[in-house]
């Protein structure tokens, strides 16, 4: 059986997707060890990667030890990186091949450029990029060996749709909602919605006063972001300005796999892995936000249809499972 | 969901069984009533229950102790400020065969056999003293600033 060592965050950001990925690597009959950089973390290094020695050599040296410890009992024929190289060494790389392992990145923002992320990049085996705007940079300008597009997926065990309660519709249901970051682009965005029943859950809402009242600060994950996908008409998503370039995240297609309707900003990627117009509806800026949310609003058939499609299209190409048939393709390793 | 499915597994634990939530006086029910239907979804087919506080809980294969607190950064381990709710599951660490200790604020949770409880205990009350050592030390303080100072 081949072995695969997933390292990944798994604190609750948008998505526990570093998390799904090993699972789909189990349902492919991989045996999966995964090492969090994040988590359940010795108490060394839990205090220095929130602390001003994140980037020190003391940090790197602690997790780059529980790497090798892990990569040492697990035998990796793979080590998936996921989301960034946080703490990786090019010297850890090295040895993990030397070992005989393949070695990929899956980088899902843009942290490659500092000088410890850009030394390792010609050291992986291949470089996935879930940007198609960072897949064309690092092509053209970085001495990585491959780089290809990973793109964003869907666990249609986790993300499916429910019946749900009164009780759940009613705490967990709007109109119009956002889960994530309040990223000034976001806040600029959301205080033209706040004439409609709007609900934001996440983090930082509250430095805008206008958005303070629709916050909901307490902790989203999992089944909960489900059921709020499932209780929302018009689910929003807009990208971060600091990590991607133009790259759509997981959301769109964790909407989707959940028979929700997601509106998204009008990124270049989206086309990549949707009908534009049929199976997703974009926007371009705050005012084309609002007239569309008003417009799907009153459009509910219209809206249930699209949702309908886009559902069927990410079961179809774009789950966790279709994403590590690809990796397993690009390396060799099928 | 499959992050419950995953530390749940790794502890050993398997449907069906007993899972018993602690709820804490004073504490948020909402966040207690989110990780059972959580663990439900994990595990189908386990029976969870919660427990008023002050309540003995019943006989489980699992028990499950929500730590609420914020966090403070770097000094991050919400369990290190409450090592009185910590020490208090030593008193009920016969009626389970594990428990999930689950930091709710900032998800995480640590599954621990029960057997293991006293061991984990003592560490973490040395880590907490450590802690207040790393406090006091203006050297340290100042390496040790948080990267994202909260508000």
């Amino acid at each position: 059986m081949k072995s695969v060592l997933i390292i990944g965050g798994t604190q609750p950001t948008t998505s526990d997707l570093h998390l799904l990925y090993h699972r789909a690597f189990l349902k492919l009959g991989w045996s999966a060890r995964f090492l969090s950089s994040d988590s359940d973390l010795p108490m060394g290094e839990a205090v220095l990667r929130q602390a001003r020695l994140r980037f020190s050599r003391l940090h790197f040296g602690l997790f780059d030890r529980r790497v090798r410890r892990a990569a040492r009992e697990a035998r990796p024929d793979l080590v998936f990186i996921s989301g960034s190289n946080w703490y990786l060494g090019a010297e850890t790389i090295r040895w993990l091949r030397r070992r005989g392992a393949r070695v990929a990145l899956n980088e899902q923002h843009l942290q490659v450029f500092r000088p410890y992320q850009a030394e390792c990049l010609p050291h992986y085996d291949h470089v996935f990029t879930q940007d198609g705007g960072l897949a064309s940079l690092l092509q053209a300008a970085s001495a990585a060996r491959g780089v290809s597009v990973l793109g964003p997926a869907c666990d249609p065990e986790e993300h499916r749709p429910l019946e749900l309660g009164r009780e759940d519709r009613s705490a967990l249901g709007a109109e119009v909602c956002y889960l994530g970051y309040a990223y000034p682009n976001r806040i600029q965005a959301f205080e033209g919605l706040t004439r409609f029943d709007l609900r934001l859950w996440g983090m930082g809402w509250d430095a805008s006063l206008l958005l303070a009242p629709f916050f909901r600060p307490e902790p989203v994950h999992g089944l909960k972001k489900t059921k709020i996908y499932n209780a929302t008409a018009v689910n929003v998503n807009i990208q971060s300005n600091h990590y991607q370039l133009d790259g759509v995240t997981c959301r769109p297609f964790e909407v989707a796999a959940c028979g929700g309707f997601c509106l998204c900003d009008g990124r270049r990627d989206l086309g990549r892995f949707f009908a534009l117009g049929d199976e997703v509806v974009s926007f371009d800026g705050p005012e084309d936000l609002k007239a569309k949310v008003a417009y799907y609003l009153a459009h509910e058939e219209e809206r249930r249809e699209l949702a309908r499609r886009a559902r069927a299209r990410v079961l179809r190409e774009h789950t966790y499972e279709h994403r590590v048939r690809q990796v397993l393709a690009t390396l060799g390793l099928e | 969901m499959y992050y419950f499915e995953h530390y749940l597994r790794e502890g050993g634990l398997k449907a069906p069984c007993v899972v018993v939530i602690l709820r804490n006086p004073g504490g948020d029910d909402g966040l207690c009533r989110d990780l059972a239907a959580e663990i439900e979804d994990a595990l189908p087919g386990a029976s969870v229950r919660l427990v008023a506080p002050g309540e003995p809980p019943p006989r489980c294969d699992l028990l499950v102790s929500v730590f609420e607190r914020p966090y403070r950064f770097p000094l991050q381990d919400v369990v290190h400020d409450s090592l009185d709710q910590l020490e208090g599951l030593l008193r009920h660490r016969a009626a389970c065969r594990s428990l999930l200790l689950y930091r709710a604020r900032w998800r995480e949770a640590e599954v621990v056999a029960s057997a293991d409880l006293p061991r984990l205990v003592r560490r973490r009350r040395s880590e907490a003293r450590l802690v207040r050592l790393l406090e006091r030390s203006t050297i340290l303080g100042r390496l040790l600033r948080p990267l994202y100072p909260g508000p």
